[in-house]
């Protein structure tokens, strides 16, 4: 056996105090191998000043009664979140549960009645149009959009309406009186449409009143 | 035959407040030790000390009568320093310095006390940039003289693990003391001669 390994074995034995039968090779060891007994030796010194430096940071050992107090003090208050719940604790409760029912109401439209057809943004400059889409019935009524005129301004000026009054405002910052009514009554509509901030818009119409919900309304500038 | 006495847990676990203070006087010395071995600081150890009783008071229903609840405190222990330690680090320093003046050995010659406080000083800073599980090592096998198998349940380890940590604990102080420090006893370091010219 190599003296390193005998040393490293010979180490552990006096570190965890393994003496049994199979240590007595090691020891015969030990008393003939100058250097393994310095290794040793060394090693013994190490951890007498280990349990020195240890000791010093443990220095008050015991900790103050003022402890006790304390902890008194504390296991005598009621614990917290027993009892009654919160009015904020509700109110958390209350918009999780919302929050959970709007969530599966949304998927279950989605799934049931609803596809993803592709319109033409047909006022929009190529950055923000791109990827503009209307959810919409799987059976088309005669409302059908796709390929009909987007709706122009009263004063006849070419620019669309249509970004303005499906966002719910008009140019001038005014709901609009009135908004395209090709929607049968009761048909529920989901257009969802990035707008030019690179944030996304979610816009539900029905058919009355024909106005659409703007979910995100953005301020006028 | 006369019916059981309850023990200190099973006590407590009946709302027995005087069992509560009997079971933190009993429990409290090796639970502050370890607390201030790590965190060196005895206003954080203390701190740590009463979350630890307070916790043992709320979940006093789940210990478990028939063994000591003392691996439990000291692992909530050590889990509730290491969760604090890092936040206040700067702030055990200058006890560091403190503590390290105080313990040298006066009855030393000066020059002995100035090597030892260097080692001492040297090892404190060593043992503060162990890794957190092989500190806890040596705090539960040389601070408290745990067997490898107490300090194996409480680290939540096997022995194998334990004495591992040990060893690389060890290994770790021992490469940071100054190089004639870390040669065994009697050995000389060779220099090899500098030649002129060069």
């Amino acid at each position: 056996m190599s003296c390193g390994r005998v040393r490293r074995e010979l180490l552990e034995i006096v570190r965890f105090g393994d003496f049994g039968p199979s240590a007595a090779s090691h020891l015969e060891h030990l008393s003939n191998c100058r250097h393994c007994r310095d290794e040793v030796g060394f090693d013994r010194a190490l951890v007498a000043q280990l349990r020195r430096a240890l000791e010093a940071r443990v220095d008050p050992e015991a900790p103050p009664s003022r402890a006790w107090y304390a902890i008194l003090r504390e296991v005598q208050r009621p614990e917290p979140g027993a009892g009654v719940l919160t009015w904020s604790a509700s109110l958390v409760g209350w918009l999780r549960t919302g929050t959970a029912m709007a969530g599966t109401g949304l998927a279950l439209l989605l799934v049931l009645q609803m596809e993803v057809v592709p319109v033409p943004s047909p006022d929009r400059s190529p950055a923000a149009g791109v990827g503009s889409t209307v959810l919409e019935p799987l059976h088309p009524g005669p409302s059908e959009r796709l390929g009909a005129e987007p709706p122009t301004r009263r004063d006849g000026s070419s620019r669309s309406l249509a970004s303005e009054d499906e966002r719910g405002i008009s140019a001038d910052g005014v709901m609009p009186e009135s908004a395209p009514t090709d929607q049968a009554p009761g048909e529920l509509r989901l257009m969802v449409r990035p707008v030019p901030e690179a944030s996304s818009e979610i816009i539900f119409t029905t058919g009355s009143p024909p106005e659409p919900v703007d979910l995100q309304r953005e301020a006028p500038s | 035959m006369e019916p059981r006495q309850p023990n200190l847990v099973e006590r407590m676990q009946g709302e027995d407040l005087d069992a509560f203070e009997e079971f933190f006087t009993t429990f409290r010395r090796p639970v502050y030790a370890t607390a201030l071995a790590i965190t060196r600081d005895p206003f954080l150890a203390e701190e740590i000390l009463q979350d630890c009783f307070v916790k043992a008071y709320r979940v006093r229903e789940r210990l478990d009568p028939a063994r000591s609840p003392l691996p439990w405190l000291q692992r909530v222990t050590i889990n509730l320093c290491y969760s604090r330690v890092s936040r206040r680090r700067s702030l055990a320093e200058p006890i560091t310095s403190l503590i390290t003046n105080l313990v040298i050995d006066l009855a030393q010659r000066p020059d002995q006390a100035v090597e030892s406080r260097e080692v001492l000083e040297v090892l404190q800073r060593g043992i503060d940039a162990l890794p957190p599980k092989q500190q806890t090592a040596v705090i539960l096998y040389y601070l408290h003289g745990y067997s490898l198998a107490e300090a194996a349940e409480i680290a939540e380890c096997n022995v194998g693990t334990m004495k591992s940590r040990v060893h690389y604990a060890l290994k770790a102080l021992r490469v940071r003391l100054p190089v004639e420090r870390r040669l065994p006893v009697g050995a000389t370091i060779k220099v090899a001669p500098v030649r002129p010219g060069r």
